[in-house]
């Protein structure tokens, strides 16, 4: 498993340093945008890396090698499942490293750290928009999945930033909606740590449901 | 052991290192129970397919040219001495046939056949 | 004398391409050849040997196992050279093997080096930087790393040049010293199969036309040149692909008998090769006088 996943690494060396731009690029552009980058970042930089990991495998025709060889499909799809967290992990640390960066040498630039709820709005945001992705992908290889994604990319990042401040505002300020500042105190009163496991478990439940679904349709793939 | 192999098509792989071991062995260049080389290695040497040198030990051993002992591999038969050199008698035999046809149809005649004979006998 | 692979009544139908209930065994310790002109259908049994595709219906039993329920110990046991190599263009061959080794139980990282060592594999060139040669050795030297029982080479020799198919071929004789390991080569470069191959199948249009040791095959057909008037003299049931033209007829014997009868009568007769044999099945009989 470890070499699939390294793998994943090791055909995007290219993407690792764009990468680098693109956090640098959302960082600045985003800075008055919102409050909290982070999360939109975090989705971008995990979708392009696994949009560029697809995309090399469909350039080599890599499946024909790895189908030829004692691995069983359900490894292939576990190791694209996981690498997308090896994604998101890369793409905090880069954030860090380009905050720390920020700080140190005092450019006058926002660049807020991440926080914990970031961190979860990201995690549900992948998973959710990879849950939706990889399927696709699995079943139909990576050129016709990349048009269903490309909706799919602007709709959930749009949607994440747009969905976290509008939700921010409805629950914060007096005139919101009353059902969401009921569930807001129900989840306000409710520990960090409930809000936390409820939110990782859904995100669970969809990738679960995702990577199920995945295996089937590659189980069924001929090349 | 040569063993020397024409793709020119006019004899069959087989039957070319069949003749050549033969004639080996007839010779005594290829000396009793001397081990030959296992098929596959005549296989890679030779550049040809397993199969062919197979059959060509399976013919051999028919003849009883060579020994095949299961897992040490072919040996050159014991040669019964007579046999042998019934076999060659019966080869020459065969030679002065033709010879004795090939003179007849050029007219020479019987006298002009032994001068010939004598003086190849005595130069070779 | 075991079967490394069998094949019986194996079909499969796509786009307008049918492999029609095909049927044919590999020999352990022996070479095959599979030949046939391109688009007969050979790329198409070898992905579902090797399950990239799904068959419609038949049986394939390789190592007398499934390959759809023991696949894994299965392809443990398979070493393959595609036509297309698959690599990833940005790695480099070492970078390649690293992620390819741990997939095989019994990879043995010595015979890879003596493999790469033998054929100058350069470690850190990018696998799009290499000939088309070297990436072919690559793969038989990754293929020849784990122990593998069967060797698939689906079009290996296509495209390189006379020394490295020589190469290859002398890897495949030492390879034969086994007599328990088994080749099954593709080609329609069929004088690469002329001296080492032990039996041929061959297929054309989706149908297997024989299967026959190799040495039987050359020594019932012959090329048959004579004068056109001995087609209605002389039994020519058994020809294939005649050509007529001014000068005469040209046809293939497919049987001793009729290969006799033909030089009794006069005509020309000349030794096959196997690309004689492949071209006279599959091509049009036509007369141009």
């Amino acid at each position: 498993m470890f070499n699939l996943i390294w793998k994943d690494i090791l055909i995007q060396k290219k993407t690792l340093a764009y990468m680098g731009l693109y956090i640098i690029l959302f960082g600045i552009t985003f800075q008055n945008i919102t409050a909290d980058p982070f999360p939109a970042i975090a989705v971008a930089v995990t979708y392009q890396m696994i949009a560029a990991a697809c995309s090399h495998e469909d350039k080599s025709g890599a499946d024909i090698l790895w189908n030829s060889m004692p691995v069983s499909r359900e490894k292939l799809v576990l190791s694209k499942y996981l690498s997308m967290f090896v994604y998101t992990l890369l793409a905090s640390l880069g954030y860090m490293a380009f905050a720390a960066v920020i700080h140190l040498t005092r450019l006058p630039i926002k660049a807020s750290p991440i926080t914990a709820t970031g961190m979860m709005g990201s995690i549900v945001a992948i998973a959710l928009m990879n849950s939706l992705y990889l399927p696709v992908y699995f079943r139909l290889g990576f050129m016709k999945a990349r048009v269903a994604s490309f909706f799919l990319f602007f709709a959930l990042f749009f949607g994440v930033t747009f969905g976290v401040n509008v939700l921010s505002e409805e629950i914060h300020s007096a005139q919101g909606n009353t059902a969401l500042r009921a569930i807001a105190s129900a989840l306000q009163s409710a520990s960090d740590l409930q809000i936390s496991l409820l939110l990782l478990g859904l995100a669970f439940v969809f990738l679960l449901a995702s990577f199920c679904l995945s295996v089937k349709f590659y189980r069924n793939r001929e090349f | 052991m040569d063993i020397l192999i024409s793709n020119s098509g006019a004899q069959p792989i087989y039957e070319q290192i069949t003749d050549q071991i033969k004639d080996q062995i007839m010779k005594g260049e290829l000396t009793e129970s001397e081990p030959l080389p296992s098929i596959r290695s005549l296989a890679r040497d030779l550049h040809i397919s397993v199969i062919t040198t197979k059959r060509a030990y399976d013919e051999l051993e028919k003849d009883g040219f060579l020994v095949t002992v299961a897992g040490k591999g072919s040996y050159v038969a014991a040669q019964n001495k007579q046999l042998l050199r019934e076999n060659r008698i019966k080869i020459v035999e065969e030679k002065l046939t033709e010879a004795v046809l090939a003179a007849k149809s050029a007219d020479l005649s019987f006298a002009e056949l032994e001068e010939m004979l004598r003086f190849f006998y005595e130069e070779g | 004398m075991e079967n490394i692979l069998e094949i019986r009544n194996l079909k499969k139908t796509f786009g307008d391409f049918t492999l029609d209930n095909i049927s044919f065994s590999l020999p352990k310790g022996f070479i095959t050849g599979f030949i046939g002109p391109n688009g007969s259908g050979k790329t198409t049994t070898i992905k579902l040997i090797m399950n990239l595709l799904k068959k419609d219906s038949g049986e394939i039993r390789i190592f007398g196992l499934d390959p759809v329920r023991q696949a894994k110990e299965i392809k443990n046991r398979i070493g393959f050279v595609y036509d297309e190599s698959h690599f990833y263009e940005e790695l480099t061959v070492e970078e390649m093997k690293r992620i390819i080794a741990p997939v095989y139980d019994q990879w043995d990282e010595q015979q890879f080096q003596s493999y790469a060592a033998k054929f100058d594999l350069p470690g850190n060139k990018k696998t799009k930087d290499l000939s088309r040669g070297m990436k072919v050795k690559f793969s038989l030297a990754i293929a020849l790393s784990h122990h593998a029982d069967l060797l698939i080479m689906d079009e290996p020799t296509a495209g390189l040049d006379p020394v490295v198919r020589s190469e290859i071929l002398d890897i495949l004789y030492v390879l034969m010293q086994d007599e328990n390991k088994g080749v099954f080569f593709s080609t329609h470069i069929t004088s690469d199969l002329d001296r080492i191959a032990d039996y041929v199948v061959m297929i054309y249009n989706g149908k297997i036309l024989f299967c026959t040791q190799k040495d039987a095959l050359m020594e019932n057909h012959a090329i048959i040149k004579g004068k056109a008037s001995l087609l209605d003299t002389v039994r020519s049931s058994d020809l294939k692909g005649i050509r007529k033209s001014n000068y005469g007829f040209e046809a293939m014997s497919t049987a001793k008998e009729t290969t006799e009868a033909f030089a009794k009568a006069g005509a020309v007769i000349d030794p096959p090769t196997l690309e004689d044999i492949m071209l006279y099945y599959t091509r049009k009989e036509s007369s141009r006088v």
